[in-house]
């Protein structure tokens, strides 16, 4: 008798259930959700037989055959009359100028056939805010938002330019009869043309008041400065010129202030071949600044005026009260070291409590920092919101004493900490107006919107700090029949009259307001025209500010400020809420760009929401889910603070200080595409202290609501695996001994002796390959990344997007790993690693695994950003994979992608180390799944026509801008000469505000990134396995007195027991 | 030492000698004005070299027409200023040519406009030559193709006159046998029966030969996949593809007759990725003033002016034209043409830009850059576009297919003469490999993928 064997999956089959028995015929578990991306209709109330079927099919083939027969008759018009400067193919560049409440920069705007495609930082010509940030870079998206207003509205709906020009007016005169006041609120105004407009719609009417407000108030620190230097302005923070830096909950690397400039200035101060400067950072939520921070503490945000305190006390010597403090041990070594480079020293405080920041200046004073790190001859007007006089105005409106409110780049209903009683006040005003280019909350209660023209469709002129005027120019027509918001204001003063949406009347209205007040102020252009014309051109103007001095009524000082932070800043029961900006939404003016939803926040990798960070081992004692991914959502909490509720799904981020809680303000917009209106509005979850807008409040209560959330993170993992992808070393350490923390992979070997050399035991990756190298006769393209500079701020993913054309996938598609960005920044957090630790492990796993421990985040980790884009391996693993030859090698370096060779196998990604490839999955454009920008018209205007747009099933990754190489390569051969090194500028490269991206020929011994590449701090990624990439990093040297433990370097350079012994060297 | 640094000084003041010898020769080479591009520079887009009028007249025997030549210099260099002194002769001309007054050309020297008329001349005592059709691969190709056809068409004529013959060989032989065997000579079936016998005979005929049969069938089988593989990779292509244009444009008046350069209008050629369309402003630079064309009259100019807004009767531009109504626009151009099957074809320019028909298109995801190859490669506009000057209507000369553009890589030489780019990359190559001064496209990359695909 044979012995017959079973096989069964489980007890259900063994047993043969009821249930299993049903299940068994079918051929899936459950329902494929096949519907949800094949379209809207229901497939399975479709009734298309297999006979149908079949004859489509055959329909279909034979009309496809047909079709192609046909040749399709495109139309080609060529221009009228064509414009002198324009060659189709070639793209303009204009000179201009980006302000958003939130921004200043100077820039430039690429324009192909008249429609701006792609902003670049860095005007050559003029010494302004030349960096930029991702929302800057992704502001000319927002030009071809089709929710922006194509008209102007009255009450939802379209009313004429002239009837609403009439009914205001009418409305305006009422008010003033009536003996009641119109208020215009703004944002901070920087511009010399709109104030004059604005100082002339007050005067016609004889009742206005202008009144600011900004959605990130700074008006404390003006008025500290008031008190303590006898000057009421923001100083230019000369962050390249210090080398002591602390920063105390200021975010100035990301988004704090005038942080465009600080960004690109403070990375000149952290090269490590000179004097490095040292950055201390105490805050309460893991910011940019405290990522890359030399020593970072966590806080509490209500301790912070306390460590302000104590730091004053250390450096003058007095006693003022204040808490002791946790970190004490910290406040000492900042204060020795701050003293040690009195002059080059800077304390930033990101508190907006003019207590706090007598303190903070007070503090400068002591370092020296006025005229040498405080610059007072060229103050910072970006910020110049009054949040008590917006306040006052609130009051004033529900008192009846105000008829009639515009509101210009202003959106209290939504912004303010009292946001709907804004929302109320307005609806009940006679007469409310907003110019409002989008639907916002704020316009939603107005009777008028009266839609303004995108800046990039404007005129208008800056002044973003002393002496600086700069140009904004348009580069496109109007796209809709929107007017100038300064027009209506000069139209409703009778100083301008209405043409149509081509209206030059502000041009002439500013060109009127330069000849008079800035035309004297040169003797380079004799006659107006030219100096005009020049000013356009070069994008701004720039002359000598002359201070004055302005000294407040009330002089506080340092005693009176510390007794008040006394009395203020009590952390009292619950959670303390820190709202913070992030680098994509910032405030939320561009909430609804897919772009900048889709960039994963540099800190916690998630992306299209905001949420609740929180202390990971606080969330273990609260019962939170501490892992987010695609099969883990995260737990949803409820947060009460000030009487207000909001449910947000909450994240872990090592380094939040115990007892805080950090949200992002930005979100929970009620206007935009739907998918694209997410996240909860954390604005009303701010208070008012001492008359100011505070980013905290205390004495939250956070409890779980039992729902779970998904997020989409682009990164969850938080270790490095143990592997040497980023490479890290100490200053002191570097300056020993250059190679430090760049330790070079080699392998164990028994051979004698290979290609006429002799070795000893060891072979470096270089010698053990046995690839042949390939010929670079020309141009051999490289790129090189010093993580010093890098900041992680994503500026360049942004100007990839834009670049590239590669598209947004939106939140689903991210969950399920299949983002397409070509340049991802890594985040990375570590802690020390123990010698005693690695050197105790014995054998690979043990070793591994104190890798790893070692690496789990503590209560304050260390982070370290590494962009990652293709490393075009010369020896590229991708390539030999291909099946159909899909992905090859150019003779200068390149690893290039033709997508109409690929079939989507997807072997080459999976065999990518750097895991840089990215595969369709779907088609992006046209198609209503993914309703971002490419599935309309007006959203395809952004596409750089230079690049192709890729569809389903093809393989894309980064190529080096391959389109800006070709050219940068034909401009030189036109021209009949060689390139200029930095001539040919990649994307990310373009964008990056600290210029850590070098790109360039390592063919040309005289160009940088030659040099770059042969400093000792270069290294390839994972270069043991001998890619051998074209894109180098430089190690990250922190300026820190602790010294790194490099494990297996320093066994190699001492000589001593060597780690292949414990089978670790074979990777 | 003092030996080695006269031989070094020596060779120096040898080797500068020498130098600046080559740079005086090349100095006196330069200095002769060239004729023939000064006249293409700055001549040919008014003046026809022959006897035709364009813009202005023609300038054949233009030496003979002036009392002298240095009146005639004068003339050229700055017309308005000659026109001062009041020669008969120039005053006719100026009246003749409604008062347009030929642009001076301060930069012409006297050497150049003598060497401008004496390339007139020497053109013009040249007997006229017969243009000569480029004899392209692809012409050839074509000719193979079509004989193929004719081949395998006469093969099978003959296939089926011998199946024929033999049939009627082995029926007649049959007829004889049933004759001899005393059977009914007359075969008195129908044509129908006799057909029907006749497949009998060959279904029968077929069992028994079942090797021939498959040979046959396989020959025709493959026969027909070539035919299927061959249009297939005709998807696509449209060689010989020529619309109607909204326009009647003739290259052949333009670019031959007159001999207008290509770069004259197509201008993006030498900067941009396009060659472009001309714009209608462009083509307003010489139809200002001709308003009748030798061919189609008035039509086809009338709608360039109804496209850009200009009143020939006025013989000027109107101001704020898109502005205007049509009602009013539309009669002005009525009046002008003055026939009302004219204006009908004219009506639909009436405020528009004009919409060629374009016939090049480039297949999808591919890049192409006519600067890099006009500009930088130096390759003739006629080497892709054929013979356009013998155009009357265009069409597309070229397949534009991926195999042409390979093709032509791997033939063409790179001019790395005179471009200081090519150097580094020149002297690499020739210590690589070893086929002289001269290479391919294909050697230095003109092959990879990401050239063209990105």
């Amino acid at each position: 008798m044979s012995n017959q064997k079973i096989y069964w999956k489980g007890l259900e089959e063994l047993h043969e259930t009821n249930e299993f028995v049903k299940n068994r015929e079918n051929e899936f578990a459950e329902s494929l959700p096949m519907e949800e991306f094949l379209g809207k209709e229901n497939l399975s109330q479709s009734k298309t037989g297999r006979r149908d079927f079949l004859k489509f099919l055959g329909f279909s083939v034979t009309a496809a055959a047909v079709a192609a027969c046909e040749a399709p008759i495109q139309k080609a018009l060529p221009y009228v009359i064509k414009p002198e400067n324009v060659t189709p193919g070639v793209p303009n560049y204009y000179a201009s100028a980006y302000f958003d409440d939130n921004d200043f920069a100077n820039i430039l705007v690429k324009t192909r056939e008249g429609r701006p495609i792609f902003i670049e930082g860095g005007n050559p010509t003029v010494a302004g805010r030349n960096g930029i940030s991702a929302q800057i870079s992704a502001s000319v998206l927002s030009l071809y938002d089709t929710t922006r207003l194509k008209e102007a509205m009255k009450k939802g709906e379209p009313v004429s330019w002239s009837t609403a020009d009439s009914e205001i007016i009418d409305a305006l005169t009422n008010i003033a009869q009536s003996g009641k006041r119109t208020a215009i609120l703004t944002s901070t105004i920087i511009s010399p043309s709109t104030k004059k407009a604005i100082a002339d719609f007050s005067a016609k009417f004889g009742n206005v008041d202008h009144v600011t407000f900004d959605a990130i108030s700074y008006d404390a620190i003006p008025n500290a400065h008031g008190s303590v230097f006898g000057k009421t302005a923001v100083p230019y923070y000369r962050f390249d010129k210090t080398m002591a830096v602390a920063s105390f909950g200021a975010d100035f690397m990301g988004t704090w202030l005038d942080h465009n400039a600080y960004r690109g200035d403070f990375a000149k101060t952290r090269s490590p071949k000179g004097e490095m400067s040292r950055l201390f950072s105490f805050e309460a939520t893991m910011s940019l600044t405290g990522a890359n921070a030399d020593y970072r503490t966590s806080v509490k945000q209500t301790e912070i005026p306390h460590a302000l305190i104590a730091l004053y006390n250390k450096l003058s010597g007095s006693a003022l009260p204040a808490t002791k403090l946790a970190c004490d041990a910290q406040i000492t070594k900042c204060a020795d070291y701050l003293k040690a480079n009195k002059g080059k020293a800077l304390v930033v405080c990101g508190i907006n409590d003019v207590n706090a920041q007598i303190i903070t200046a007070e503090i400068n004073k002591l370092l020296g920092a006025e005229g040498t790190t405080m610059d007072f001859a060229t103050p910072v007007f970006t910020k110049m919101g009054n949040s008590g006089a917006a306040d006052a105005l609130l009051k004033n409106i529900a008192s009846g004493t105000v008829g009639g409110i515009i509101l210009y780049n202003a959106n209290p209903a939504y912004n303010h900490p009292m946001a709907s009683n804004w929302k109320d006040a307005i609806s009940k005003l006679k007469l409310s107006v907003s110019f409002a280019s989008k639907m916002d909350e704020s316009a939603e209660a107005c009777t008028y919107v009266l839609p303004d023209h995108n800046y990039l469709e404007s005129w208008n002129d800056f002044n973003p700090f002393g002496g600086h005027f700069a140009v904004a120019q348009p580069t496109i027509h109007p796209l809709f029949n929107t007017r100038q918001a300064q027009e209506n204001l000069l139209v409703w003063a009778g100083k301008a009259n209405r043409s149509d949406k081509n209206s030059s009347a502000y041009r002439e209205y500013m060109k009127e307001v330069w000849k008079e007040t800035l035309f004297s102020k040169q003797t380079k252009y004799a006659s107006f025209e030219d100096f005009w014309n020049y000013s356009v051109h070069d994008g701004a103007f720039e002359t000598t500010y002359s201070e004055s001095v302005s000294i407040p009524s009330e002089i506080i000082t340092a005693g009176d400020a510390a007794a008040k932070i006394n009395s203020t800043f009590k952390s009292g029961s619950g959670y303390e809420v820190v709202l913070y900006q992030k680098m994509g939404i910032g405030s939320g003016n561009q909430a609804n760009n897919p772009w900048l939803q889709e960039l994963p926040d540099p800190i916690s990798r998630v992306t299209w929401d905001n949420y609740i960070t929180m202390s990971p081992a606080e969330m273990k004692e609260k019962g939170f889910a501490t892992y987010i991914g695609q099969e883990d959502p995260a737990d949803m909490a409820e947060i009460s603070v000030n009487g207000k509720t909001i449910k947000l799904p909450v994240v872990a981020s090592p380094g939040q200080a115990v007892g805080t809680v950090g949200i992002a303000v930005g979100y929970g917009r009620t206007f935009g595409k739907e998918g694209e209106i997410i996240g909860q509005n954390a604005f009303p979850l701010g208070s008012f202290v001492n008359g100011t807008v505070q980013n905290w409040t205390v004495g939250a209560e956070i409890s779980k609501t039992g729902e779970t959330y998904p997020l989409a993170a682009t990164q969850t993992h938080h270790t490095m695996m143990g592997r040497d992808i980023v490479k890290e070393t100490s200053l002191a350490q570097y300056k020993e001994n250059k190679h430090s923390g760049n330790h070079k992979h080699s392998f164990h070997t028994k051979i004698k002796e290979l290609k006429g050399k002799e070795v000893h035991g060891h072979l470096s990756s270089d010698e053990a390959d046995f690839w042949k190298k390939f010929d670079r006769p020309n141009h051999n393209w490289g790129m090189t990344i010093d993580l010093n500079a890098c900041n992680g701020c994503g500026a360049c993913v942004i100007a990839c997007h834009a670049e590239n054309n590669v598209p947004v996938v939106g939140k689903d598609e991210i969950r399920r790993v299949r983002d397409m960005h070509w340049l991802r920044i890594d985040r990375y957090y570590s802690s020390d690693t123990n010698k005693e630790m690695l050197d105790n492990a014995t054998g690979f796993s043990a070793y591994k695994k104190a890798n790893l421990d070692a690496e789990i985040p503590s209560e304050s980790p260390q982070v370290v950003f590494q962009p990652i884009m293709c490393q075009h391996c010369s020896q590229a693993p991708c390539e030999t994979v291909c099946p159909v030859l899909a992905t090859t090698h150019s003779n200068e370096g390149l690893n290039q992608m033709t997508y109409n060779r690929c079939i989507g196998t997807r072997y080459c990604a999976n065999n990518c180390p750097y895991k840089v490839r990215r595969f369709n999955w779907f088609k992006y454009h046209n198609n209503e799944q993914f309703d971002f920008y490419m599935n309309d018209d007006l959203g395809k205007m952004v596409l750089n026509p230079d690049v192709n747009v890729r569809s389903r099933g093809v393989m894309e990754k980064c190529s080096m801008c391959v389109q800006r190489i070709q050219y940068g390569k034909l401009e030189a051969k036109k021209e009949q000469r060689t390139i200029k090194d930095g001539e040919i500028k990649t994307a990310c490269q373009s964008a990056c505000p600290t210029h850590a991206i070098s790109f360039g020929d390592y063919n040309d011994e005289a160009s940088l990134v030659h040099e770059l590449r042969a400093d000792e701090r270069a290294y390839a990624l994972l270069e043991e396995v001998g890619t051998e990439p074209n894109v180098f990093y430089q190690v990250k040297v922190r300026n820190v007195d602790e010294a790194y433990y490099h494990g297996h370097d320093e066994a190699h350079h001492e000589g001593g027991e060597h780690h292949e012994e414990n089978g670790h060297g074979g990777h | 030492m003092t030996d080695f640094m006269n031989k070094f000084l020596g060779y120096t003041m040898h080797r500068v000698m020498v130098l600046s010898l080559f740079s005086l020769i090349s100095i006196t080479a330069f200095a002769q004005p060239d004729g023939g591009k000064l006249f293409d520079s700055q001549c040919k887009r008014c003046h026809n070299i022959g006897e035709a009028k364009l813009v202005g007249p023609g300038l054949k025997d233009v030496r003979s027409r002036w009392s002298s030549e240095d009146n005639l210099i004068a003339w050229i260099q700055n017309s308005a200023e000659y026109l001062k002194t009041g020669d008969a002769y120039a005053v006719g001309l100026y009246e003749k040519y409604n008062k347009s007054a030929m642009p001076a050309f301060p930069t012409l020297s006297k050497e150049d406009v003598v060497a401008i008329l004496d390339y007139v001349d020497a053109e013009n005592s040249k007997a006229p030559e017969v243009a000569v059709a480029p004899t392209g691969t692809e012409g050839t190709a074509k000719e193979e193709d079509n004989s193929l056809m004719y081949v395998l068409i006469a093969v099978a004529v003959i296939l089926s006159i011998l199946i024929y013959s033999l049939y009627s060989m082995s029926s007649s032989l049959i007829t004889v046998l049933k004759h001899r065997d005393g059977e009914d000579s007359v075969d008195d079936r129908s044509m129908l029966d006799k057909a029907e016998d006749c497949l009998k005979g060959m279904g029968s005929w077929a069992k028994e030969n079942k090797k021939i049969v498959g040979l046959l069938v396989t020959v025709v089988v493959l026969i027909g996949l070539k035919f299927v593989w061959d249009s297939l990779l005709g998807i696509g292509v449209y060689t010989n593809y020529q619309p109607h244009q909204p326009i009647k444009f003739s290259h052949k008046i333009h670019a031959g007759e007159i001999g207008i350069a290509c770069v004259y209008c197509h201008t993006g050629v030498t900067e941009s990725k396009q060659a472009t369309i001309p714009s209608a402003s462009t083509c307003m630079n010489c139809h200002k003033g001709v308003k009748e064309g030798a061919q189609y009259g008035k039509v086809e100019i009338a709608k360039i002016y109804a496209s850009i807004g200009f009143d020939p009767e006025k013989d000027a531009y109107i101001e704020n034209y898109n502005q205007k109504p049509y009602e009013e626009m539309a009669s002005l151009y009525e009046n002008w043409l003055g026939d009302g099957d004219a204006y009908r074809q004219v009506q639909s320019f009436i405020q528009k830009p004009i919409s060629w028909v374009q016939i090049h298109k480039l297949p999808d995801h591919a890049y192409f850059n006519h600067a890099q190859h006009y500009k930088v490669g130096g390759i003739e506009c006629e080497t892709c576009h054929g013979p356009v000057q013998e155009m009357e209507e265009v069409y597309q000369y070229s397949p534009l297919t991926m195999g042409w553009c390979i093709n032509c890589h791997r033939d063409t030489k790179v001019k790395f003469e005179e471009n200081p780019y090519y150097d580094k990359l020149h002297d690499y190559l020739s210590k690589r490999y070893k086929e002289g001064a001269q290479f391919t496209v294909s050697r230095i990359g003109g092959l990879e993928c990401g050239k063209c695909h990105y």
